[in-house]
């Protein structure tokens, strides 16, 4: 099979319908698979054109902390915060900034929780998250995030789609775009969802934009159906429903052979891989059958909806070859204005529902050697204000969004372990080294799947689009 | 001293404390809370005092918590029999009450009549004659929408340039115009909305006729003479048929821009009438030569519009407000549905409206609209992709909705009762495909048929919840809904051929 070079096999993505019937099923992507050849060659090709150059990683699970978790207290220590607790924070730092929700004079809030540093690298994090402590050396931890936008959906967004409106394709909708998925029979890009409530963005977080909506995240549920539609009508059975789709096969199969169109295979290939769903899906999403040592690694608990369920999803997900995996985890909003958003309080809670099963995570990734193919990344959409909030005079302790310095940070495939890249003023207000934005957290997660991030573009009315418009710098110091 | 006996929050009277020393809050935390308050305090004994004398007034701010204090406080001492009366008074009418009757300017008499209108007694039938009116305009439940309008402007619109798309670097200022690539602006046409639309349908433009043209092409062809029928840039693709494309753009423009003419005039060429069979070859697998006719799977909308129409239950009621058919559970959840948004399913047959009406919320879409490529309508879009995913096939076989439609149809097949078996099936078939089955269609159906109904007597409880809400005996029933279930589900039903 002839080699081609990327661009021209994006080209050939002019959308023509008989690129898309061409394979039924999640497995098209980026590959040249307009080509009508048989699938193998396609495979075959497939392999060779998926990449700009050798990729670290193959797949990402992307734990997002939906809400904005309060890197002060987690990742970025601050002493003279601590030092100036209850006074007023420095007017020129505040003079003019907008907040959501502060009103008056700003008091500094110093961190209640104390802070060590771990492993050999000395990566420094709070008592709040003891278990990913233990991984510190395999962390490239990003105290110099910052973002445009201090609302929760627009910020969400953004982070996810790298523009702040609804509409463009999220993340991993332009990596199933570019790259396809490893799997033919499951999505390649799957949601889970977890907390509070779900992400304020919608599923415009996990939307395909411009892109084939075959390109759009797959939210797995944790109640009802796994995936929408998976689990036959009441009453129907497994016999029964197999009946109906050999008459189906059958009947299409005569419409195929009158009409010619190969797209009626495709369309009967279609419903042979739902019904082969109907039995991996609820098989895969079944975690009761994981042995009890893994189990009480994460904390699962089976049948719930929970964080630790999710990241032990995530991690059979990924055996099974599905490139981008989506953890939402929503309730990091914490104002201080209940006693759930008080950072004494609700924040430990919130930490304690994800630090044992992120790090089982990464221990388990780990021994199944799948963390060097596996990059993870944590974060949420912005940070938290040196600020207390004191909404209403509420007497709690809370921080306001604070788009200006926030901490996220990558682990596994390609990344440069036990680093800490960035750092922020005294106050943790704002950035003075190392300022990575979203578009630059885009090119490098791109880069480390093997794009470059200024040549994955689709074009859609009249101009070429990119997941990083006309932004992003790959971030070296992160990269092994 | 008496305490005031109300504190008069401008006309929301506040609480008051009446522990002594006396206390007295305002809760202005919120943005909306800070405006004018005022409170009157009556002395328990009237105080008797020479000329010149001095009041002093002592306030102890004494709340904790940030703004609940009082702000540019004003005092005044009156010696008037009945104080109260002044907080009766709406605030903002204090100063034209104030003012001597012969100095009050027009407004100001106008606000004390209006006052005076909503409070007197002689007008109370007249009031409420007009509430009882004003309620039953509001009953007739009249939807009010904004309207847009040109606002006639004797200057030029312009703008300033962005220099590389920066918003603070200024550029030079432009008009409004035309792109110079393409025909001129009409002679004598006015510079504005008017001038625009003559200029896009003037004899000069080529354009608008063949865009247009093109869209119908794309709309009954599956694919436009030029593919990209949102780009007709040197981006863009060529046109296959270049004198077609403009033969009809002229024909669609000196019609009168008719588009009942158009779409005549394509539906009944020989071209769209041809078989969408492929013949054996298979040189040109995207028609783009039109040899044949046009084959392609149908919209979301369409899809699911036929099943209902095919089931008999589609209410083909044409406007009004948008409907919320049934969709599974959980997929509004978002964190600030508190009261307002909630997807409550419609009643009656609002739910088996056309799919066009159904309420789209552009961050939670409706399941099939997705999963069918329906755009998301964050963007304008003119040409929709066509993709064939298993996801599409759990939701025709499996959403309980479409399944109730292929119940709806069994209850259809089962009407006719005259020629047995086989004339439901045929009649069930006729009813999605518009055309009766071949000998061997009708066969396979039967087979199909009779195993449910073995399946299904061997177990008589899933039969009864196959057939939920069908008259009758349960195993037939569940045995036709099944065969209604594979109907809808046919290629030849998605696909427009």
């Amino acid at each position: 099979m002839k080699r081609m070079d990327l661009e021209s096999s994006l080209e050939l993505k002019r959308l023509t319908r008989r690129h898309f019937f061409a394979q039924a099923g999640f497995g098209i992507g980026g590959a040249a698979l307009a080509s009508l050849a048989g699938r193998e060659a396609q495979a075959e090709v497939a392999h060779q054109l998926k990449t700009h150059f050798a990729p670290k990683a193959k797949n990402v699970i992307f734990l997002f902390m939906a809400g904005g978790p309060s890197q002060l207290d987690l990742f970025d220590p601050k002493p003279s915060l601590n030092k100036y607790d209850n006074q007023p924070i420095p007017a020129e730092l505040v003079k003019g900034e907008r907040f959501a929700f502060i009103k008056g004079t700003p008091l500094c809030l110093g961190s209640p929780f104390r802070f060590t540093p771990h492993g050999q690298s000395g990566a420094v994090i709070s008592e709040l998250l003891p278990n990913l402590a233990k991984h510190a050396d395999e962390l490239a931890i990003i105290r110099s995030m910052h973002t445009t936008q201090f609302n929760h959906a627009p910020a969400q967004i953004f982070l996810n789609t790298g523009h702040q409106i609804i509409g463009r394709p999220s993340i991993g909708s332009w990596l199933m775009y570019g790259l396809g998925s490893e799997n033919r029979d499951l999505p390649g890009f799957v949601v889970l969802l977890s907390g509070a409530a779900d992400p304020d963005g919608g599923k415009a977080l996990w939307g395909s934009g411009f892109l084939p909506t075959v390109h759009q995240g797959v939210e797995f549920r944790s109640k009802g159906d796994p995936v929408l539609f998976v689990s036959n009508p009441t009453g129907v059975s497994t016999a029964a429903r197999r009946g109906t789709l050999d008459a189906l096969r059958d009947l299409n199969q005569t419409r195929r052979e009158l009409t010619g169109d190969p797209e009626v295979t495709t369309r009967i290939e279609a419903y042979e891989l739902a019904f082969r769903m109907q039995t991996s899906v609820p098989e895969l999403t079944d975690i009761s059958k994981e042995p009890v040592a893994i189990q009480q690694l994460y904390g699962t608990e089976p049948g719930k909806k929970s964080f630790a369920n999710n990241c032990l999803l995530a991690r059979r997900l990924v055996e099974r070859g599905v490139r981008f995996i989506q953890l939402f985890h929503r309730g990091w909003d914490t104002h201080g204005n209940s006693v759930g958003g008080d950072i004494a309080v609700g924040l430990p809670r919130l930490c304690a529902e994800i630090d044992q099963p992120i790090s089982a995570l990464l221990t388990d990734l780990k021994q199944r050697g799948l963390l060097d193919e596996t990059l993870v990344v944590w974060g949420g959409e912005f940070g938290r204000t040196p600020i207390n909030e004191r909404r209403e005079g509420a007497m709690l302790m809370g921080r306001d969004h604070h788009p200006r310095a926030f901490t996220m940070w990558m682990a596994g495939a390609g990344v440069k372990p036990g680093v800490t890249l960035g750092e922020t003023d005294e106050f943790g207000y704002n950035i003075i080294a190392d300022p990575v934005d979203v578009h630059d957290l885009h090119a490098t997660m791109l880069h480390l799947l093997g794009l470059d991030h200024t040549r994955l573009t689709f074009k859609f009315q009249g101009r070429a689009f990119r997941l990083t418009d006309v932004h992003g710098r790959v971030q070296q110091k992160l990269l092994a | 001293m008496l305490l005031g006996d109300r504190v008069q929050v401008d006309d929301a009277v506040g609480k008051v404390t009446l522990d002594a020393p006396y206390r007295w809050t305002i809760d202005a935390t919120r943005d909306e809370q800070r405006r004018a308050r005022q409170a009157v305090f009556v002395l328990e004994e009237p105080l008797a005092v020479g000329r010149g004398a001095t009041l002093r007034v002592k306030i102890d701010q004494a709340s904790r918590v940030v703004n609940q204090g009082l702000g540019r406080v004003r005092l005044s001492v009156t010696t008037t029999a009945s104080p109260l009366r002044i907080v009766e008074l709406p605030l903002r009418l204090r100063q034209d009450f104030t003012t001597a009757a012969a100095e009050r300017t027009a407004k100001q008499r106008e606000s004390i009549s209006a006052q005076f209108r909503q409070v007197t007694p002689l007008l109370k039938k007249e009031r409420d004659r007009l509430a009882e009116l004003n309620k039953a305009i509001d009953d007739l439940g009249i939807i009010k929408a904004p309207i847009i309008r040109e606002r006639q402007s004797t200057e030029r619109p312009s703008t300033e340039l962005r220099v590389r798309g920066s918003y603070t670097n200024r550029g030079e200022r432009v008009y409004a115009a035309t792109p110079a690539a393409l025909n001129p602006w009409p002679a004598n046409a006015p510079l504005n909305r008017l001038g625009l639309a003559r200029w896009l349908v003037s004899a000069e433009n080529p354009l608008t006729a063949r865009v247009m043209v093109n869209r119908f092409w794309e709309q009954l062809f599956g694919r436009g003479l030029v593919e990209t029928s949102e780009d007709f840039g040197r981006q863009g693709s060529a046109p296959t048929h270049p004198e077609l494309l403009d033969w009809l753009a002229v024909e669609f423009r000196t019609g009168g821009w008719s588009l009942k003419h158009l779409l005549r005039l394509m539906v009944t060429s020989a071209t769209y009438r041809q078989s969408s069979n492929f013949n054996g070859d298979d040189e040109d697998p995207y028609n783009r030569l039109l040899a044949r006719g046009p084959r392609f799977r149908l919209e979301a909308e369409t899809i699911r519009d036929a099943a209902l129409l095919a089931s008999g239950l589609l209410d083909a009621r044409v406007g009004g407000p948008s409907v919320f058919p049934v969709q599974p559970e959980g997929i509004w959840a978002n964190p600030y549905d508190g009261s307002s948004v909630k997807w409550t399913t419609s009643t009656g047959t609002d739910i088996y409206r056309r799919s066009l009406y159904t309420f789209l919320r552009r961050t939670a879409p409706y399941p099939m609209m997705t999963t069918f490529d329906a755009p998301s309508r964050e963007f304008c879009t003119v040409r929709r992709v066509r993709t064939n995913t298993p996801l599409q096939a759990l939701n025709l076989l499996n959403d309980e909705a479409l399944f109730d439609l292929a119940r709806a149809l069994a209850v259809r097949m089962r009407g006719d009762q005259d020629g047995g078996v086989a004339a439901r099936l045929g009649y069930g078939f006729r009813r999605c495909l518009t055309r009766a089955p071949s000998t061997t269609e009708l066969a396979r159906l039967e087979r199909l048929y009779h195993e449910q109904l073995e399946i299904y007597r061997r177990d008589p409880a899933a039969a009864r919840q196959v057939a939920k809400g069908m008259a009758g005996d349960p195993v037939e029933a569940a045995a036709l809904t099944m065969v209604a279930n594979v109907l809808l589900n046919l290629d030849e039903m998605l696909t427009k051929e």
